[in-house]
């Protein structure tokens, strides 16, 4: 028997009290790792495998050499030094992750080199990680609407990496879309939203694969363009799509993502998932078209979209990853103005129409007639006598008698208005007060920014007894028209 | 609750003679040996060693050489430097620890891991390895 040292590398110190040696008495180099393990289990583990060999990446010294290099098992001297010596080793992966499994929404995908690297911050994160990573990579996502809400989606949803996404929109860039609608910038004016949307996601994310829907989405087709997707976002800015979408995701089994602004406020939360309210549950009907304006109408504060858009792309991706808790059964609400968050509870109506226990919407309806829309927003209401901006031009050369009333918002009049051809400032919610002051005997035509507010007021009008005109197209058909000069919005 | 997290602290001189010495290597993985001292939380790289990579076979794979890191841990157990982990670069892939790292890696070390992107060095991070999750834990990096 010899009585030999074994040297300790700090991490297995732990196991042997926090000493850097320890002396056994042996008569072989395997005897001595013997001893020192006999009654130790944990570090026995440490150092051999289940069939007692020296785990790979554990070296033992006897003096100076290795005992791989070393006859079987080389007997020892009296005062002989062994050292459990770790083996470093490690190496970067360069082949492509493989699939593992199948995710609660989304398949996984594998992802390359260029992928790891470019989310690293995300795969940091366990709520991410690498399975979640893969998740995203494996999630289809439809997006409805290229504009306000729809660009800080697609631009958070391609940077973060869901591997398809689709978008609806059948609109080009418009010089005042710039405002809000980072997707877009000046030079893609006048150029399909769509084509100026694919551009920019894939030099954002060239990973990303980015299907294209150029079609106005209808009760006709849909079903057909929201089928397979795992995740709706909605970005659209009028109620017939909103319930369109609602309805077609619900009957498909898809969740949607909802996101509405309007001015300073917004909204947000996700419907139609499982167990969880729709859209319909929270509001079974439309408003009355004439209190639903459009962005046009009634203007937007630009980063507002920004702060909900993002907000919907959040909860897009904690869907993919199944992470966190979602906006199901609750309503956010922004206040941008006063910077208030507020959240409501909503609940699923078993009466709802499409996703109560009795629905009675199990196809797609008619949604502009539901909505009590016009399709052409720049028409008149039914049976409302109208005139083009050249014969106003004609009446105002003749000299004619007539009252030119215009029903827009003080701040929209500031920005162009017929004055100069003398016309007076009503706006509509102060119509009942001084609709007295005006004249029934004397013809008067109503104007608005593109026709359609105008339209809803000459029909009231028209029943109380006036002789009213609606101005065809607003005040942007006379900048166009008759006078280039004028700034529009 | 306050959490106390060891971090690693590495002077600008030695960092870059690292780093230079990492890059070498490129487009093979470098690796070597982080020596210096302990001070309470504190681990303060005085110096590096680069050892020779043992693993033949593949060009992503590094195997610190054995024979090295045993002169190195006979200096410290003589009252020298401090071997407080080791380093190796990932060429053209983030310094993240690959499921090959982690299931090689031993406790208490930290790992360092450089990305070599063309050539370059361009980031550096610091994991040690929790052994109740067997997963890597960043460690900060602080440069002096």
């Amino acid at each position: 028997m010899a009585r030999v040292s074994i040297r300790i590398p700090t991490p297995l110190r732990p196991f042997v009290d926090g000493r850097s040696s320890v002396d056994v008495e042996a008569e072989t180099a395997r005897g001595a790792l013997a001893r020192l393990t006999e009654s130790n289990e944990r570090l026995r583990a440490q150092l051999f495998d289940d069939d007692g060999e020296l785990r790979n990446f554990v070296n033992v010294y006897v003096g100076t050499n290795n005992l791989r290099d070393l006859p079987d098992d080389p007997a020892l001297e009296e005062g002989t030094e062994l050292s459990i010596i770790p083996s470093i080793a490690g190496g970067r992966t360069s082949e492509v992750i493989e699939m593992t499994g199948g995710g609660a929404e989304a398949e996984r995908a594998g992802l390359t080199t260029d992928e790891l690297r470019r989310y690293s911050r995300h795969l940091l994160i366990p709520e991410v990680g690498l399975e979640g990573q893969e998740r995203l990579k494996g999630a289809r996502v439809l997006l409805v609407g290229a504009g306000g809400l729809g660009s800080p989606l697609a631009l958070y949803l391609t940077a973060a990496g869901v591997g398809k996404i689709g978008i609806v929109d059948h609109d080009v860039v418009d010089f005042t879309n710039l405002q809000r609608q980072i997707l877009h910038d000046t030079s893609s004016v006048g150029t399909s939203k769509l084509e100026s949307a694919r551009a920019r996601l894939h030099a954002i994310n060239p990973n990303v694969d980015v299907e294209t829907f150029e079609t106005r989405l209808d009760s006709g087709n849909a079903l057909e363009i929201l089928q397979g997707w795992d995740v709706v976002a909605d970005g659209s800015d009028n109620f017939p799509t909103r319930y369109l979408v609602n309805d077609a995701a619900v009957l498909l089994g898809v969740p949607t993502v909802y996101g509405a602004i309007f001015r300073f406020e917004g909204q947000v939360s996700v419907f139609g998932a499982e167990d969880g309210p729709c859209y319909r549950c929270l509001f079974r009907e439309p408003p009355p078209a004439e209190l639903a304006p459009s962005c046009a109408d009634a203007g937007v504060f630009g980063v507002l979209p920004g702060i909900v858009g993002t907000i919907q792309a959040t909860e897009t991706i904690k869907l993919i990853l199944g992470q966190g808790r979602p906006l199901i059964g609750r309503i956010l609400l922004i206040d941008a103005l006063q910077m208030q968050f507020r959240e409501l509870s909503i609940h699923s109506d078993p009466s709802c129409p499409v996703c109560g226990e009795s629905p009675t919407i199990t196809e797609l309806i008619d949604y502009e007639e539901f909505c009590g829309v016009n399709v052409d927003r720049g028409g008149s209401a039914d049976g409302v006598p109208e005139m083009e901006v050249t014969q106003l031009q004609r009446w105002l050369d003749e000299g004619r008698d007539f009252q030119l009333i215009d029903v827009r918002e003080p701040y929209e009049w500031q920005i162009c208005n017929l004055e100069p051809q003398g016309a007076r400032l009503t706006p509509l919610g102060v119509f009942p007060t001084v609709v007295g002051e005006l004249d029934p005997a004397i013809p008067m035509v109503v104007y608005c920014r593109s026709g359609a507010r105008s339209a809803n007021a000459v029909e009231k009008l028209r029943e109380a007894g006036f002789d009213a005109i609606n101005l065809k197209g607003g005040i942007l058909a006379w900048a166009e028209e008759v006078d280039e000069s004028m700034p529009t919005y | 609750m306050s959490v106390t997290r060891t971090q690693l602290e590495i002077g600008s001189k030695i960092c870059a003679d690292l780093l230079a010495s990492v890059a070498q290597g490129y487009p093979g993985e470098a690796c070597g040996i982080l020596l210096g001292r302990i001070e309470g939380d504190r681990r303060v790289v005085e110096g590096f060693r680069p050892a020779p990579n043992r693993w033949s076979e593949r060009e992503d794979r590094y195997l610190v050489d054995p024979e090295s890191l045993r002169r190195a841990l006979a200096a410290e157990e003589a009252g020298g430097a401090r071997v407080l982990g080791f380093y190796h670069s990932h060429p053209d892939a983030p310094p993240l620890p690959s499921e090959t790292d982690r299931e090689l890696a031993w406790p208490w070390y930290y790992y360092v891991i450089i990305r070599v992107a063309v050539g370059k060095p361009e980031e550096t991070r610091a994991w040690e390895l929790d052994v109740d999750t067997g997963r890597f834990e960043e460690r900060p990096i602080r440069y002096t």
